[in-house]
């Protein structure tokens, strides 16, 4: 499989008077798994669209390989776009083979290839339905099909598990990850900060269109400090800021990050002394959920 | 590659509005409607005018106060009553529905007015049938005073015309019926080229954005290819309702003549085929300029309601002349229609409608042709631009200010 990159340098969009994306940098390496996170209306689907030519952008380089976006990308490129929809009245089978036909693909490949993806994704048996049949999630399922049925080599998904229930999330990062493994470089947005910890290679963060942190998911979390600590609770739940700490809870996991001057072993005692019961603990770099909460709180939404 | 991405959305456009129910319910219910409208229209008239031929009035007795003495006695046969004065009647007239007095005045001559009296009920609306009973029974008695069958036949009804005309060879020909088939044919599919295919169009770049595929598809084809794709798919979807309307119109001649043996009334051989390429070209552009205008608006609207909404305001401009067609009709190298030969939303009909007459010189003519073709470019143009702006538009509708930026610089 050929490689592919992307290079973004000094990249400024505005929409009259609002800076969408002010002077943004950075390269997304050849068959990594980038995670492009930011809140809604951060700039991530201008720069998206801009990459992508559907937008024109005011100043800057957006290469793929080196070159422009350009139509012949298309036969290797896959685009998920953020608002996105299908043809309601169309039935499954022919939006597919309809896509992959515009890809390039012969009719009878292009319908080999709809057929296998229909079975990978467990909706064979809805091949003949209109769309508008369709539950939201099978219509997602099939949205994802028009983006990788001709195989392409990069994929640029816009807030791909927008919409989506736990397993069909679950379906779509099994359906990335073995693109992933086989080369595909993938370049994604995404405000659902723990998919990006479990899938990027690494990432961008950005806020009001600037970049704010850049680089492996590692890097940038070991960045944040190495003392959070990750605790499983019964009992008395953490309070959300202490006068020692600052906690997230997510059912019955706290991530406690500790304030100035005190250690994890005073927090600890601290949440004994509380009624809080720790069932497992361990001490970690933040989370990039922390993170980016931090963040977008410092720099402001 | 590219030429090829037009012909797969074409065919899908295509496929997807063929094989809808409502496609083919409305293909063949709408020529049905029409005959079944028409049918109804006719017989009723036949009817009201056998009613009307008969003397038959919805009263029972019709009394005539004549003062002026214009109706002749002798036709006054039942329900019909001379009267000498008002009060004999009026009281019956009064208390009981069925029962009509018409006040001839003795200044009648002057005044060319008469008075209808009668009880109103829901059974009688004397205001609207009777007028017409009467002015027949003014006419006949003035006839009977006329002798000549020559002058009571020209007063009765028009005699028939046989045009006859010189050609550009010199040649003298008779004009008939048959000479107006193409014109009328060409009308005809003009409408429905024009203002079905675009609607489709609008229907189909309107639903695209509603229901937000328009992202997907612009990273797998450009603009342009899924606009002219678009394009071609309405444009054979028309070409099948023709189709099918022609078979169907042939096949009930068919059937009708072998049924009741009639002869067709058109004489083949004098249908005019000459006007036939330019009137095709017209169409064909006048296709291209409304369909890029619903693309335009498609575009731009926020939904397929607020699309349409927005698009009868370019389809009022189009039918505005038929408003003035009979004027255009009589003066078709009058002033007006010059003016419409010119104007962008209307050139189109009103060339093909002066070709169609034969009334207009060949160097205007050429101008028109060259005219509609710029129309149709810059109309492409504009709506490919408001295309780029407005599909990505979600729920609003771009402002005329951002339009001109956009014009100007682009996105």
């Amino acid at each position: 499989m050929a490689k592919y990159s992307i290079h973004i340098e000094d990249f400024s969009k505005s929409f009259g008077k609002l800076k969408a994306v002010n002077n943004l940098s950075f390269d997304v390496n050849e068959g990594e798994v980038f995670a492009f996170l930011g809140s809604n209306g951060s700039g991530k689907t201008t720069t998206i669209r801009c990459l992508l030519k559907i937008y024109q952008p005011d100043t800057g380089k957006l290469l793929i390989n080196n070159k422009p976006y350009t139509e012949a990308f298309n036969k290797v490129l896959g685009y998920l776009p953020e608002e996105r929809g299908l043809y309601r009245d169309a039935k499954v089978l022919d939006i597919l083979v309809y896509t992959a036909q515009l890809r390039g693909l012969s009719k009878d490949i292009a319908l080999k290839r709809s057929i296998k993806y229909l079975e990978q994704v467990d909706l064979i048996e809805h091949s003949q339905k209109k769309v508008s049949q369709l539950s939201s999630g099978m219509q997602q399922k099939v949205q994802l099909g028009t983006t990788l049925i001709h195989n392409p080599e990069i994929l640029i998904l816009d807030e791909p598990f927008k919409g989506l229930d736990p397993l069909n999330r679950q379906l779509f990062i099994e359906i990335f990850l073995e693109r992933a493994k086989k080369g595909t470089t993938i370049l994604y947005s995404t405000h659902v900060i723990d998919e990006a910890q479990k899938m990027a290679d690494r990432l961008l963060i950005i806020n009001k269109g600037e970049r704010i942190e850049y680089g492996s998911t590692t890097e940038v979390r070991k960045k944040y400090g190495s003392d959070t600590l990750v605790v499983s609770f019964s009992g008395k739940r953490p309070l959300k800021d202490h006068k020692m700490y600052r906690s997230e809870i997510t059912n019955s996991t706290a991530e406690i990050v500790p304030k100035e001057k005190y250690s994890t072993n005073e927090i600890i005692e601290e949440l004994i002394k509380g009624g809080t019961q720790i069932l497992d603990l361990k001490v970690d770099y933040p989370s990039l959920n922390q993170i980016f909460i931090d963040i977008t709180k410092k720099h402001g939404k | 590659m590219e030429s090829k991405k037009y012909w797969i959305v074409a065919q899908f456009e295509f496929k997807e509005i063929v094989r809808k129910p409502s496609f083919w319910l409305a293909t063949l219910f709408l020529p049905l409607l029409i005959g079944v409208i028409s049918f109804i229209t006719g017989y009723a008239n036949v009817e009201a005018s056998k009613e009307f031929e008969k003397g038959n009035t919805q009263f029972e007795n019709v009394y005539i106060l004549d003062r002026a003495g214009v109706v002749d006695e002798q036709l006054l046969v039942e329900p019909y009553e001379k009267v000498e004065s008002e009060e004999e009647v009026i009281e019956s007239v009064r208390s009981e529905s069925g029962k009509l007095l018409i006040v001839i005045p003795e200044d009648f001559e002057s005044t060319y007015k008469y008075e209808l009296i009668y009880k109103k009920d829901e059974k009688v609306l004397a205001g609207i049938t009777m007028p017409m009973v009467i002015n027949g029974l003014l006419k006949q008695s003035a006839l009977t005073q006329i002798q000549d069958p020559l002058k009571i036949r020209l007063l009765t009804s028009d005699p028939s015309a046989i045009v006859k005309s010189f050609d550009d060879e010199g040649n003298l020909n008779e004009e008939n019926f048959g000479q107006y088939i193409v014109p009328i044919a060409s009308l005809v599919v003009f409408f429905l080229a024009v203002f079905i295919s675009s609607s489709f169009l609008l229907q189909s770049v309107s639903a695209e954005k509603e229901n937000r595929m328009i992202e997907t598809m612009l990273s797998i084809i450009d603009k342009k290819s899924l606009m002219f794709g678009k394009m071609i798919g309405l444009m054979g979807v028309v070409l099948v309702q023709l189709l099918l309307w022609l078979a169907l119109g042939l096949g009930t001649y068919v059937l009708v003549q072998n049924q009741f043996n009639l002869n067709l009334p058109i004489d083949i051989g004098s249908i005019d085929t000459s006007m036939v390429p330019i009137n095709i070209f017209l169409i064909l552009s006048a296709f291209v300029f409304f369909a890029a205008i619903m693309t335009g608006v498609g575009a731009i609207g926020t939904g397929a309601q607020d699309s349409k909404n927005l698009s009868s305001i370019f389809i009022l401009l189009a039918i505005f002349p038929m408003y003035l067609m009979q004027i255009l009709i009589t003066n078709p190298s009058g002033s007006l229609s010059q003016f419409f030969t010119y104007f962008p939303f209307t050139s189109h009909m009103i060339l093909l409608l002066r070709n169609s007459l034969g009334a207009i010189s060949t160097p205007e003519l050429i101008l028109g042709l060259v005219i509609t073709t710029v129309y149709g470019v810059i109309s492409l143009w504009i709506a490919l631009k408001l295309f780029e702006l407005g599909c990505l538009m979600y729920n609003r509708r771009p402002s005329f200010r951002e339009i001109l930026q956009y014009f100007k610089i682009g996105a």
